[in-house]
């Protein structure tokens, strides 16, 4: 029996004591002990209570943290990406606004217009489209009622456009104002000068006047505007007089030219 | 001992603050399987009415539960099987839901049965290399 229950009078005894003590405690009549023990243990579960609240607070806020930075490297990425496509419906509305403005300047009807992109600056303007789109070296691109240049070189798809200002560039045009008009030819010089050259000492020019295409070498369609007059050079022992000519906006602000295909 | 009642007084404090699992119950089964002594009973007494003390429960209450426990552990501890250390985790999930006699709290019971074996091998680990005995006298 020993064996089978060990220390059998011992745990009698003590199951006798805990009745004991679960009786006076129903009847209350420990309170008088517990209350001073209460003084004791009370601040000591607050202490523990309060420090393990601190240290899940702290917890909470390394985690808060870990996924705070990758909610906001997520949201980052997401930045760059609205920032892309918001670049790109710039892009398209200024291209659909050219159009428009395109349509409205020269005719669609009389002008098949080839809308091209430019895709780089340097001597020629390079563009998006080739001979595949239809491009041909000596075609015209234009800009609203603006001359921007002549394609020079093609290939399947790219081209380069010889702009006013090039040297190579020779285009036949006439300023005009209410006093009259001045014909002349329009040479390109070295940076981003032109020089309107062989007007006639007669010939009515003067500064800020808008200098328009003659149209006489037949890929160009007569009356687009080629610049505007910044320098008149009038030289008694020269037979011709001069215009310094600067185009009416930066080629660089442009998002879509066109060439008048047919 | 001493050292004893001061985890089990610390736990007590812990279980009935912020970690709500019966750790110092565990401790006393985990005690009561390896060894079977007096100072069991005493302790499960004991921490019995601390916990009751500090859960606001009704005085010997819990001393009640933890001396059955206690005594029950001491009783499986005799038999033969019982030097198995794996075995204190069938043991400790039967004699928790006993002790809780409420099956919603099985995966609570589950948890910490498991965790039973760790705190069987700490105390037993504790009893034999941290505990002085009293010296052996040899007959001459």
């Amino acid at each position: 029996m020993t064996k089978l229950l060990p220390n059998l009078k011992l745990f009698i005894f003590l199951i006798i004591l805990s009745f004991l003590i679960l009786g006076l405690d129903s009847l209350q009549v420990l309170n008088l002990i517990k209350k001073p023990i209460f003084y004791i243990t009370n601040p000591i579960s607050f202490g523990l209570y309060q420090t393990q609240q601190n240290l899940s607070r702290q917890f909470y806020f390394v985690f808060e943290a870990r996924f705070a930075a990758q909610e906001n490297k997520a949201l980052k990425q997401q930045l760059v990406q609205l920032l892309s496509e918001n670049a790109q419906l710039r892009k398209n509305l200024a291209e659909t606004e050219s159009l428009l403005s395109q349509a409205s300047h020269l005719d669609p009807r009389t002008y098949n217009l080839l809308p091209v992109r430019p895709i780089g600056l340097g001597r020629y303007l390079k563009i998006d489209k080739g001979s595949s789109s239809g491009v041909k070296v000596g075609q015209a691109a234009v800009y609203n009622d603006n001359y921007v240049g002549k394609i020079t070189a093609v290939s399947q798809n790219a081209s380069n456009i010889q702009l006013l200002t090039d040297p190579d560039s020779k285009v036949a045009a006439f300023s005009q104002n209410l006093e009259g008009k001045a014909k002349g030819v329009l040479v390109g010089q070295f940076g981003t000068e032109i020089l309107m050259d062989k007007i006639l000492h007669e010939e009515q020019i003067a500064v800020s006047d808008l200098v328009y295409s003659e149209g006489t070498e037949g890929f160009l369609p007569r009356g687009l505007i080629l610049g505007r007059v910044s320098q008149i050079m009038d030289r008694e022992n020269e037979t011709f007089k001069q215009a310094k000519v600067e185009p009416v906006f930066d080629i660089r602000d442009l998002d879509l030219v066109f060439v008048i295909v047919e | 001992m001493k050292t004893l009642i001061l985890i089990l007084i610390v736990i007590a404090f812990i279980e009935t603050t912020i970690l709500p699992l019966n750790l110092g119950l565990l401790i006393l089964i985990c005690r009561s399987y390896i060894k079977t002594e007096d100072k069991n009973l005493y302790l499960a007494f004991g921490f019995g009415l601390l916990i009751s003390f500090l859960n606001l429960s009704p005085l010997g209450l819990l001393s009640l539960k933890y001396l059955g426990l206690v005594q029950l552990t001491q009783m499986l501890s005799t038999s033969p099987l019982a030097g198995r250390s794996i075995l204190i985790i069938p043991i400790s999930f039967v004699l928790l839901l006993f002790y809780h006699h409420n099956l919603q709290v099985v995966p609570k019971v589950i948890i910490e049965s498991l965790l039973s074996l760790p705190i069987l091998y700490f105390v037993k680990l504790w009893e034999e290399r941290f505990i002085v005995r009293k010296e052996i006298k040899l007959r001459v």
